[in-house]
């Protein structure tokens, strides 16, 4: 954990460690290292090779990351034993592996084949089948190989019958594609679910099930075919996949390193200082490398002069109450927490910290405060308390001007994420009389805290389950999700909750 | 840090009839194994407060809560302070495990000193928000000869040559949420090279010392001024 | 019938106390002697040594020593455990007292018990080699007679009964085979559930399908019988059946009555 070289206004400069750790080989480590020429660059991949201010390390894996953006310590293993490097940024890049698409379901036989080989098999005047799964979703790699490959089969007088759940021919010219495709005679079945479709080994042959769903009478098609050329998907390989556990990287629902939510794009991750190029964000991104390689050089150029300006820190743990119960450490969307086992306490590191609050609002000591937000003062008699996200709500309230009406009933208050919302602040204000507190959150993919707002949900409803025991009105807590940019919307929303007022204060408490 | 002892917060109802005959408590927490067992500390202490308040509210009556968190109820000097700022507490509401609750009864005997949670057992976290039993201060450690795995705490039946005949394809008969310590003793003892060691007959065990209350007693060190 | 078995408690349900039960058989001159079955749940050591003294004071001499069902299987759940010993310690206790006249505490027992001793196993739980542990274990003890846990699964209980031959158990010990009549699903599901008992899909089906599935049920607990009989190493046959009844029926269908010769 850094201490601070100097004060700088209400700020503090810390020194920062300017050289680069980039992990992967193939294009994309190599953009990364181009454009990180500046920097001092430790390479670690398989094809690294040393250049004038590069160091690589192509024997060796990472196991084990340690600190925070300027001062991360990294741990490798490889033939030379073990050795820990020191650098100021991370750079993900790696290749993806190609692999059968897991949403297939077939049998072991070795006349399957993945449909990126499809090209490399001469065509015959035979029966053969394409198969591809729920894997065209993430990207229809394996769709524009596919149809060309049939193509190429039918005009060889091949019998092609081609299942698939989707085809998405929005390129350029796949549409053509396709209906070439038709007009050779390739036979098209688009499977209402993949239980309609069943393949077994039976000899030398694979035989084909296909139950239709949407024809009357439910009719069952059974063909035997010599090839089945299967779908395949591209995802990091099982070292990359443990190497984002090790780093704490979100991934998005199909296991790339990037999170689904567009306040990452195009090279950030939720880890300040750990950043993520080309395919391994997901395959529809290999074609801006280049480009991406200097947004990630640009965010790293102020570390090359070994110093950076933090304006103020955002969250602070008084070390006098830290339990060291871990939940900070554990929980933080951002990783931006030690643990001194010295002192007996957690700290902060503000170069990571994004300041969300989630660990304020967790810490079963109450040791973390975030001085920028002050806890709500008194005097809340019979107002409904909006606590605005200053990512979406607070920004949504203040760019169209309120009605007159609402300025005597509404309170609104900024916080730094619906993370730092907890269950005492919430109770505290219903009892010093506040009418209703409402909750205005980004919504889910757009937390600028990565899981800020999905905990949101769950704290919402255990206040609700809270005050029903209490013997309260439930709905005197409410969630809403909104975007900066939909201010009527958010009024609107806001509308339909505070006309319940007078509803509430009669039907009970 | 402390060992877990772990606690649950009792229900709300029971806490407020408890509390039935009082206007002005002291909610008092503890920051040792209860902040970070996540239900004892400043910020249980501070909800279960505001939960009574407006619990009171809907009741019509004003209840005045006072919120205190010491570094360890069972600590003589740390429940010092409760008595600054609290002299009108008509009753104290401890946060604490059984031993904070009986610690505090002692200091301030005349005071009604009542237990805000209910104590469980010692046990470690496994996984978020989950506690499980791992000791049971049996007096007579036998982790050396079950290969670190404790079957008196484990073990429904606490028997020292499991398993017994109950236990099917590796769980407890007690069900499949529970699987069967022995079976995993004997895994380990496999794994080690030390199964032999399980062919021996484990005598009737001493449990007198399970018995309460236990007493250790040990010499303290003194620090002598100028030696 | 040789013998019969009182149970203690069985399942955790209050029943009349086995010892109260085999004790009155005992005292009926009735040519089949009675067996107590003595559970380390309910007892510590002190009521259990005085429950044996009493035990054979009041003509019993044979006690089959078992660990205990918990109480969350029976019509107490509340109830607070005991099980100062387990079943091992507890043979090893009848033993000490039995060949070397002392009670646990190493006390001499002035008019020492001399019990012929079983134990229970459960063949039926994998991995298999855990419960030859334990049946060694209990021989070791002092078991002179071992009850198994019904058998259902046959070919499971064949290959229990290879590995104890494989270590010529079967000539340390009496082994008795378990026998429980299934008579109808419920009754199979209710089983089930019971610890200790695993009943084969195979059974399950054959109830299902009957037309009269009490009947299937004798049947199957008929083959069962007949195939344990010839097993090597079956020294004999422990029924356990819902009511006397049922037992005498299987014992004479399976031409077991009037008894066979050695």
């Amino acid at each position: 954990m850094p201490a601070p070289l100097r004060r700088e206004g209400t700020g503090w400069v810390f020194t920062v460690n300017s050289t680069v750790l980039v992990i992967g080989d193939g294009s994309p480590t190599e953009a990364a290292v181009q454009a990180l020429q500046a920097h001092t660059v430790y390479w670690v991949g398989e094809t690294a090779r040393p250049g004038a201010l590069v160091k690589a390390y192509p024997d060796s894996t990472v196991v084990e990351v340690r600190g925070q953006r300027g001062h991360f310590r990294v741990k490798l293993a490889g033939a030379k034993g073990k050795l820990w490097l020191e650098c100021g940024n991370i750079v993900l890049a790696p290749r993806l592996l190609s692999q059968l698409d897991p949403s297939l379901v077939l049998p072991l036989s070795c006349l399957i084949l993945p449909v990126s080989r499809a090209p490399l098999i001469p065509a015959q005047e035979r029966q053969v089948a394409f198969y591809l799964g729920e894997g065209e979703n993430e990207g229809s790699f394996s769709s524009v190989t596919a149809l060309n490959a049939a193509i190429r089969w039918a005009e060889h007088g091949a019998r092609v019958y081609f299942f698939f759940l989707e085809i998405k021919v929005a390129a350029l010219g796949l549409e053509d594609v396709y209906g070439k495709a038709r007009r050779l005679g390739v036979r098209f079945f688009r499977l209402a679910d993949p239980s309609a479709l069943q393949i077994f080994a039976e000899g030398q042959l694979l035989r084909v099930h296909y139950r239709d769903t949407s024809l009357p009478g439910l009719p069952e098609f059974s063909f035997a075919v010599e090839t089945l050329f299967a779908g395949e998907v591209y995802r990091p390989g099982p070292d990359f996949s443990h190497l984002a556990d090790i780093l704490r990287v979100n991934r998005d629902r199909w296991g790339f390193l990037q999170a689904d939510d567009v306040r990452l794009f195009p090279v950030r991750t939720n880890r300040p200082g750990v950043y993520v190029l080309g395919e391994v964000r997901g395959p529809g991104y290999a074609t801006e490398v280049k480009l991406e390689a200097a947004a990630i050089a640009g965010e790293t150029a102020p570390f090359l002069s070994g110093e950076i300006v933090v304006p103020k820190v955002l969250a602070r743990i008084d070390s006098s109450r830290c339990s060291l119960c871990l939940n900070c450490y554990r929980n933080c969307p951002a990783s931006a927490v030690n643990i001194d086992y010295e002192a007996e306490t957690a700290v902060i590191n503000p170069l990571a910290c994004q300041g969300c609050g989630l660990c304020a609002a967790d810490c079963p000591a109450k040791a973390i405060t975030l001085p920028q937000f002050e806890p709500l003062s008194d005097q809340r008699q019979g107002k409904t308390i909006i606590l605005a996200c200053e990512n979406s709500g607070h920004l949504a309230a203040r760019s169209i001007p309120l009605p007159l009406t609402w300025r005597a009933k509404l309170e609104i208050i900024p916080i730094p994420c619906a993370a730092w919302v907890d269950e005492v602040m919430v109770l505290k204000a219903l009892s010093q009389g506040a009418l209703r507190i409402v909750v205005s959150a980004c919504r889910q993919e757009s937390c600028r805290s990565s899981s800020g707002n999905r905990r949101v949900e769950e704290k919402v409803l255990a206040i609700k389950e809270r005050l029903k025991t209490i013997g309260f009105n439930p709905g005197r807590i409410e969630l809403l999700r909104s975007s900066a940019n939909a201010p009527q919307e958010w009024q609107t929303r806001i509308a339909e909750i505070i006309t319940g007022d007078e509803v509430i204060v009669e039907v009970g408490r | 840090m402390n060992e877990v002892v772990v606690a649950e917060r009792k229900p709300l109802a029971e806490i407020l009839e408890m509390i039935r005959h009082y206007q002005k408590v002291l909610v008092v927490g503890c920051g040792g194994c209860m902040t970070v067992g996540l239900s004892g500390g400043a910020r249980e202490v501070s909800l279960l407060a505001q939960e009574m308040i407006l619990a009171r509210q809907a009741q019509g009556v004003v209840l005045s809560v006072s919120e205190s968190t010491v570094g360890r109820q069972c600590e003589d000097e740390f429940l010092e302070k409760l008595a600054e700022d609290n002299e009108e507490v008509e009753a104290i509401l401890s946060l604490g495990c059984g031993v904070g609750v009986q610690a505090i009864a002692g200091k301030y005997p005349k005071l009604p000193v009542l237990p805000g949670l209910n104590t469980r057992f010692i046990g470690q976290p496994a996984g978020e928000g989950v506690w499980r039993e791992s000791c049971r201060a049996c007096g007579e450690c036998i982790l050396d000869k079950t290969a670190g795995i404790c079957p008196v705490t484990l073990c429904p039946k606490g028997i020292l040559n499991g398993p017994c005949g109950g236990s099917k394809n590796g769980y407890c008969e007690i069900g499949e949420e529970t699987p069967c310590i022995w079976e995993k003793i004997y895994q380990r003892m496999a794994n080690t090279g030390h199964l032999s060691e399980l062919e021996l007959i484990f005598p009737a065990q001493d449990w007198s010392k399970a018995q309460g209350p236990g007493t250790v007693a040990r010499r303290k060190r003194r620090f002598e001024q100028g030696k | 019938m040789d013998a019969v078995g009182f149970t203690d408690n069985q399942g955790a349900v209050v029943r009349l106390s086995s010892l109260a039960s085999a004790a009155f058989w005992a005292s009926q001159g009735y040519e089949a002697e009675a067996i107590l079955y003595l559970t380390c749940r309910d007892r510590n050591r002190i009521a259990l040594q005085a429950d044996l003294l009493g035990a054979y004071a009041l003509g019993i001499r044979s006690v089959v020593c078992v660990t205990g069902d918990q109480p969350k299987f029976g019509n107490e759940p509340q109830a607070k455990t005991v099980y100062d010993l387990d079943s091992i310690q507890l043979i090893s206790l009848v033993r000490q007292l039995r060949d070397e006249g002392k009670f646990l505490s190493g006390e001499a027992c002035s008019a020492p018990p001399s019990f012929y001793i079983g134990g229970v196993i459960n063949p039926s739980s994998e991995p298999l080699a855990l419960r030859i542990l334990r049946l060694e274990k209990k021989i070791r003890a002092g078991a002179d007679f071992i009850l198994t846990q019904a058998v259902f699964d046959l070919e499971q209980f064949e290959r229990f009964m290879a590995m104890v031959r494989e270590r010529d158990l079967q000539h340390q010990v009496k082994i008795l085979a378990g026998i429980l009549p299934v008579k109808s699903p419920k009754q199979a599901q209710t089983l089930q559930a019971q610890p200790g008992l695993s009943i084969p899909e195979t059974m399950l089906e054959r109830l299902s399908e009957a037309s009269v599935p009490a009947k299937e049920g004798l049947t199957m607990a008929l083959e069962q019988m007949a195939f344990l009989r010839q097993v090597e190493g079956v020294a004999g046959i422990n029924i356990m059946g819902e009511t006397m009844g049922e037992i005498v029926l299987l014992v004479e269908q399976a031409g077991l009555y009037p008894r066979p010769g050695a």
